[in-house]
Parts: C-alpha cells; sequence; structure tokens
C-alpha cells in the first residue's frame, strides 16, 4: 500500500501548493476578484435583415435560425416572408463571464433548412464580448442566394484594425 | 521547418475554443473567423474535433467529453506541416482540472500533473488515430503543438508524445501555460521537443502555478515575455483583443525575433537578508525569489534532496508542516542559516502583506504560522471566488 500513501501525500503537496498560490495572489487581485461578482453586457448579435432567395426566386415561409453560442446556446428563429425577407432584434445578455479569468468563445450561426439541406448563413466566432461595426452593418442586409457556394469572407475590423474578421457563409457579403 | 509567426501560434490557440462543442445545429468551423489560419492549415471537422474528459470528478463520473483539440494538415509554406491546436479552460468542470493537483508517472516516465495527464490521456487514442494516417504520408513534415492555459499545459505533453511516437520534428507554442511535471519531465521535454515557445505576461498567474517543485520547460531557458509589468492580474491571463494586455494582441507579430525574452529564473542561488525584506513586494517577481530563496537556503543546509524525497515517500504530515520542521532544524544548525531563516520568513511576510513583519523567533510553531496565516486567510477569499463563478 505504499504507493497509495506515497500519492496521497504527493497529492497533499501539491494541492498545498497550489492553493498557497492561488490564495497568496488572490490577496493582490481583490479587485479582480470582486468583478467577479459583477455582471457584463454582452452582445450576442446586431440586429439582422435578409432575403433569401435560391436561383433568384424568394425562398418563402421557411425557417430561418439564429444560433448563438456564449458558454450557453441562445436559439430562436423566424419565418421568410413571401419576398424571401426576415429579420431578427439584437440580442444581448448579461454575464459574469468577462469578468473571470478565462475567455469565453461567442458564436453566431445563421442557418436555414431548404429541400433536405442545411444552408450555413452565417458563421463567425470571437472572444470578444462587444459589439463589432463591420458585422453589425453586414447584418443589416445580407443577400442569400441559396445555389451560391459557402465562401469565407475576409472583412475588416474597425476596432482591432490588426485583426480582420473571417466570416463563412453563402451570403454574398462584398 | 518553418516555424509559425507568434501571430499564427496565437491565432490558432484562440480558434481553439470554438470546438468545445457545436450548437445544436452541428455545425462548427475550427479556425474560419480569422483569415490568416485558412492561408496556412485546412482543418476537417467532419468526424468532429478531438474528444477528451477533464479533470473534474463530475465530468469523469458521467464521461462527458468535450472537443479538445483539432489537426490541420498545412499548405502554402507549411506544405507536409501539421498543427495540433488544443484548447484552454473555458468552463468551471475545466477550471477543477487547473486546482486538481497530485502528481502521476506520465508516459515518458517522468511526474507530472495527474489532472492534466488524466486529460491528456482521455484524447490520446482518438489523436493517435487521426494522426497516424496522416503522419503515414509525411515523415519530414513538422508537427506543431499550440495551446492557451490548460490547452498549453495538454499541448506540452502532446508534443513530447508526438515527437517519441512518430519522430517527425514537433515544434510547441505555449501562452499563458502552467508548469506541467517535476524537474525530470522538464528536463525530458526540453531535449526531446525541438524547439518550444513558451510566452507569458509578466502579470499572468497562471504560468506561476504550480509552485516549485513544478517546473518550466525549456528547463533553464528562456521564455517569451510578450508583457513585461507588475503586479498580478487574473484579466493579464486572457486571450481576447478586449482584454488587457489581451495575448491575441502582444503575439500578433510575425516574428519571434522581434519579441522580448526573459531567461527563467529557474532557481538561481538567492539568499535574502532580513533587513532587506521590505523591499519585497507582492509581485510575479518575488514569488519567485522567495521559491529560490527556500530552495537555496534548503540546498545550503543540505536538506534539499530530503526533502523532496520525504514528499515522495510520504511522512503523514502536510507538506508545509514537514517545511516547517525542516527549517526549524535548519536554524538550530548555525548562525548564518539561522539569519538566512529569518530573511526568508520575514520576506514571506511582506511579500503576503502582513502587518508586522517581525520575525521573533524560529520555533517550528512560529514557521507553521507565517505559512499559516497566509493560507488561511487566503483560502477564504479563493473559496468565495469559486463559489461566484457557480
Amino acid at each position: 500500500m505504499q504507493l497509495t500513501s506515497r500519492w496521497r501525500t504527493l497529492l497533499k503537496l501539491m494541492l498545498g501548493g497550489g492553493i498557497l498560490i492561488y490564495l497568496i495572489f488572490s490577496q493582490q487581485v481583490m479587485a479582480d476578484m470582486f468583478s467577479w461578482f459583477k455582471k457584463y453586457d454582452v452582445h450576442l448579435s446586431p440586429a439582422v435583415r435578409g432575403k433569401i432567395t435560391f436561383s433568384g426566386s424568394p425562398v418563402a415561409n421557411v425557417k430561418v435560425f439564429r444560433e448563438l453560442t456564449y458558454d450557453k446556446e441562445y436559439l430562436d428563429f423566424t419565418m421568410t416572408d413571401e419576398q424571401g425577407n426576415f429579420s431578427f432584434d439584437e440580442k444581448n445578455i448579461r454575464s459574469r463571464r468577462p469578468g473571470s479569468a478565462f475567455d469565453t468563445a461567442k458564436r453566431q450561426v445563421l442557418y436555414l433548412d431548404h429541400n433536405d439541406q442545411r444552408y450555413v448563413l452565417w458563421y463567425y466566432s470571437t472572444l470578444n464580448a462587444a459589439e463589432a461595426k463591420t458585422l453589425t452593418e453586414k447584418m443589416q442586409h445580407l443577400r442569400c442566394e441559396l445555389t451560391q457556394p459557402e465562401t469565407t469572407y475576409e472583412l475588416p475590423n474597425h476596432e482591432f484594425p490588426e485583426h480582420p474578421h473571417g466570416v463563412t457563409g453563402v451570403c454574398s457579403l462584398d | 521547418m518553418a516555424t509559425l509567426s507568434p501571430k499564427l501560434a496565437v491565432q490558432l490557440a484562440s480558434a481553439a475554443y470554438d470546438i468545445k462543442a457545436p450548437g445544436s445545429s452541428g455545425i462548427y468551423y475550427f479556425g474560419k473567423s480569422s483569415p490568416d489560419i485558412g492561408k496556412s492549415f485546412q482543418f476537417d471537422l467532419a468526424n468532429g474535433p478531438i474528444q477528451g474528459i477533464s479533470g473534474s470528478i463530475l465530468a469523469r463520473l458521467l464521461n462527458r467529453s468535450t472537443g479538445f483539440a483539432a489537426v490541420g494538415k498545412g499548405k502554402g509554406q507549411y506544405e507536409g506541416d501539421h498543427v495540433i491546436a488544443i484548447r484552454g479552460t473555458a468552463s468551471l468542470s475545466d477550471g477543477i482540472t487547473d486546482a486538481h493537483i497530485g502528481l502521476t508517472g506520465g508516459d515518458n516516465n517522468s511526474l507530472i500533473h495527474a489532472g492534466f495527464n488524466k486529460t491528456f490521456q482521455s484524447m490520446k487514442p482518438a489523436l493517435e488515430s487521426t494522426l497516424t494516417p496522416m503522419l503515414a504520408r509525411s515523415a519530414t513534415g513538422t508537427v506543431h503543438c499550440v495551446g492557451h492555459s490548460l490547452g498549453g499545459a495538454l499541448a506540452h505533453i502532446t508534443a513530447d508524445w508526438v515527437k517519441r511516437r512518430y519522430k517527425n520534428k514537433v515544434f510547441l507554442y505555449t501562452f499563458g501555460a502552467p508548469r506541467v511535471g517535476l524537474d525530470g519531465f522538464a528536463m525530458k521535454t526540453s531535449s526531446n521537443i525541438d524547439r518550444i515557445f513558451r510566452c507569458t505576461h509578466a502579470a499572468d498567474p497562471v504560468p506561476m502555478v504550480p509552485l516549485w517543485p513544478f517546473v518550466h520547460a525549456p528547463y533553464q531557458g528562456e521564455e517569451v515575455l510578450l508583457a513585461p509589468g507588475q503586479g498580478i492580474s487574473f484579466a493579464a491571463h486572457k486571450m481576447a483583443m478586449e482584454a488587457t494586455p489581451g495575448y491575441l494582441n502582444t503575439a500578433n507579430s510575425n516574428s519571434w525575433r522581434s519579441l522580448q525574452t526573459r531567461s527563467a529564473n529557474n532557481h538561481a542561488a538567492v539568499r535574502l537578508k532580513y533587513e532587506n525584506r521590505h523591499q519585497a513586494s507582492f509581485s510575479n517577481y518575488w514569488a519567485e525569489k522567495i521559491s529560490s530563496g527556500l530552495i537555496t537556503l534548503l540546498k545550503d543546509a543540505g536538506y534539499y534532496t530530503a526533502v523532496l524525497a520525504q514528499a515522495a515517500i510520504g511522512t503523514g504530515l502536510t507538506f508545509y508542516d514537514m517545511l516547517a520542521r525542516t527549517l526549524e532544524a535548519v536554524a538550530k544548525a548555525s548562525t548564518k542559516l539561522a539569519e538566512q531563516t529569518k530573511g526568508l520568513l520575514g520576506h514571506m511576510l511582506v511579500f503576503a502583506r502582513q502587518a508586522v513583519s517581525t520575525v521573533a523567533e524560529l520555533s517550528y510553531k512560529f514557521i507553521r504560522w507565517v505559512f499559516d496565516v497566509t493560507l488561511g486567510a487566503l483560502y477564504r477569499t479563493a473559496r468565495e471566488a469559486i463559489n461566484s463563478v457557480m
């Protein structure tokens, strides 16, 4: 049983070491600590407006899904009208996560199922919680022709110019 | 044989956060939101990412696995190369992995962090079945292993394993990664892995844990210090562009040569003078210095090997009990060692921001108290911090 007792002692030793350092550091980072209790705004999606066509004809009365992920999934959907138009409202949540030491990925997916096929209209992910101006503008007028191939567009990043956005989907973002 | 640029490495480490789980639609891509990645590597997630089980007890009981790694094929200047991008700590269940500290024998027969090793072992079969056919066609290509935080620790274990299993050239890039194993592991992996780029921010607390006897690789080598600074702040661990400083911002460079490096102060001899204790402050610098001071004292007194051995065989005492008893014996051995012990304890009290930093006696009881006041008061704070995110 030497192995078991050896392992237990090591466990205690390492736990002690780890706790000590965390604890020592936590005094200094008191300000950070309390920020963990605070809630922050997380911008999940701007308002969306778009039009869906198939070979130029409007795709009417089809469900368009908006799947937003930030720790949890926030899923909603809307129906296209007779002209193929659809829209979503802006979506924001409050979360403690921006105050923590660890990054949380934020993902925006717009998709629809049409004639037994799933089409990705928009796919984007980031570690930023705040809104991105370029994307807010692009999402105001999505032109989605379902016969087009899925493409990744490189878009300028207004807030962090050195990090262009990559948005993937069938909608034209040029 | 090209290395990844700092910019590409950090973007890959960041993109790995997105593969934890797909949404209900089942749609997820790797790296498409950072256009640079797509220019150099191609990822196929048709079979999903490499799954792993994080070290939390709940995750293991439920056998709950999440996406941990994605393997990409190089193109352009990286033709023939592969990249393994591994995810960091993104949820509380993963966070427990970081605090779940025990030791275990790793694949290369040296002692490593048990939690990191468990997660690595849970993803190894899938990693192997993905890599084997890919590398069979490219024995000369480099395998780049990339990760942030826990992902950096896993990338380190992965890089060592890939090198021993496949013989390809292996480069490792970590951002804000904790120490993974004891000196044996650090030494073995430093010589086994072809190049190691260990990137840190001075204020990031994660590379400071776990404490000695855990040691960083490259062993007695250099780290890439992406942001200098005073103090310690949890926010300095983040990657996000909107964080300060944010690894995505500080590593946004095309060449490693342009970045600042710092020799890892792997325990140069440090003897702390009691009268200088007020110079200490709560910082990374002094954390390292005090750690080195403790090790030097134990070495000077001839107790270093004994303390390590005792820790390994187990005495039924906690580590700090054992250490306090050892320091009491050390202080009794000579006036010089007593002064050195007093200097260490004085610096610890100032570092821990005790109002009174006078060292009146060098009894077991007092030494134990120096450890206790620090541990006791701080334990509550950490618990509150953990509870606040539940």
